[in-house]
């Protein structure tokens, strides 16, 4: 894949009222789109055209991770991703000196709380919406997530 | 004690704490309510409890408050999804509602501090903390908690923000649960706004707020931001204008320099 031929297009998007732009080259899918709402520009690179990985524009800079993150993503296609409903902050315990609620390896079930994110004094839990096994966690402990950020990676059991 | 039809009569709400429940003693209001293996599932009902042995605020901070002299209770909001688009108006709306209460029942002025805290004579009165639960990305419930210091003549300890109550302000006692039904009363009221004129929220919040256009400093940990408390932006986060530009606030402790 051409990095520079994505680093054109992203220029382009930026710099234009366009949002979004898709080339198809050689079997190989490039969709670059901006979301305005969220973040300046979402970027989606399709390698598998049913297996959309999002990602966003923060790593446009350095597009290495971004290719390195779709081949992950491909790989772990059948992994389950739970994803914040709301802006805060990411706590992976109920308070600063507590333990973790989860930690990767640890099998969960619908219902077990995996982590709060915090926003204005609203602490939303989340809770598992599978059966499974940890196999990431995404997001480091007290960092900003943005709606929609995948947090963690579960391995449906 | 708690009168429950002096409450009653003064309730005037479709469905806020309409379902009402009253208890002794709990380990928190908010923790009853977002369980929900408690089974209590219907939209805008309000649990009181005079005394929590759990009550607590931000990071497990605990709140104190003195048996049968204030209030102290949640109120549930079960699958309005089209409220729960916008979570930090009902935060807003939470201490609008109570700031708005005391200020028609006792001519009190009342400011706002960010994110919901209720301040008299830039004193503590009221804290908010709100809690919700979701399955993967689907928030299906979010409980309001609020704890008002209303007849406790006295504090001792140490606090996060000097405290006081209405009492204290007042001069003299006064009926909780007139205060009850008027809060509740107005939270619903700004509920129905957040959905047909979302901006009056915001609007409102600015008008209380006295820290706007002030120097700040947001503690969160230990980090420490400087900087000029700029404005809000449409969801409710702080704006800080600092040497490096404009930085969004999603949460923290904030205090005037």
């Amino acid at each position: 894949m051409d990095l520079n031929l994505i680093k054109k297009l992203v220029k382009i998007l930026e710099t234009s009222e366009v949002t979004d732009i898709e080339i198809e080259e050689n079997g190989t899918k490039i969709k670059v789109a901006k979301k305005v709402r969220v973040a300046p520009a979402v970027q989606t690179i399709n390698t598998v055209p049913s297996q959309p990985a999002a990602v966003s524009v923060q790593q446009t800079e350095d597009l290495k991770p971004v290719e390195k993150k779709t081949t992950e993503e491909t790989a772990e296609t059948n992994l389950h991703t739970v994803r914040s409903p709301i802006v805060g902050t990411f706590y992976r315990a109920p308070a600063p000196d507590a333990d973790p609620y989860v930690q990767v390896g640890d099998v969960v079930s619908v219902g077990t709380v995996l982590c709060i994110v915090e926003a204005m004094k609203l602490m939303n839990e989340i809770e598992s919406d599978v059966n499974g096994k940890i196999v990431k966690i995404l997001v480091e402990n007290g960092k900003p997530v943005e709606y929609n950020q995948p947090l963690f990676l579960i391995q449906p059991m | 004690m708690f009168e429950i039809e002096n409450f009653d009569i003064k309730l005037n709400t479709d469905f806020i704490g309409r379902n009402f429940i009253y208890v002794e003693e709990i380990d928190s209001t908010n923790s009853f309510l977002l369980n929900r293996n408690n089974g209590i599932n219907i939209s805008g009902t309000v649990v009181l409890a005079e005394k929590q042995t759990k009550g607590r605020g931000r990071k497990d901070r605990v709140w104190y408050s003195s048996k049968e002299q204030n209030l102290t209770f949640s109120i549930l909001l079960s699958k309005e999804y089209k409220l729960f688009e916008h979570l930090n108006l009902i935060n807003f709306s939470a201490s609008l509602a109570v700031a708005n209460s005391i200020e028609n029942l006792y001519q009190l002025r009342t400011e706002l501090k960010w994110p919901n805290d209720v301040l008299i004579n830039k004193k503590k009165t009221c804290g908010i903390l709100l809690e919700s639960s979701s399955q993967g990305s689907k928030i299906d419930r979010v409980v309001v908690g609020i704890g008002v210091n209303v007849n406790q003549s006295m504090f001792q300890g140490q606090f996060n923000y000097p405290p006081t109550s209405i009492r204290i302000e007042l001069g003299r006692e006064v009926e909780r649960e007139k205060l009850l039904a008027e809060i509740l009363n107005n939270f619903e009221f700004y509920l129905g706004k957040i959905l047909t004129e979302p901006a009056y929220i915001t609007r409102e919040w600015k008008e209380k707020c006295k820290m706007i256009g002030e120097k700040i400093y947001v503690k969160e940990g230990d980090i420490v931001k400087n900087g000029i408390f700029d404005d809000i932006d449409n969801e409710g986060f702080l704006l800080l204008k600092t040497k490096n530009g404009i930085e969004k606030i999603t949460i923290g402790d904030v205090s005037i320099v």
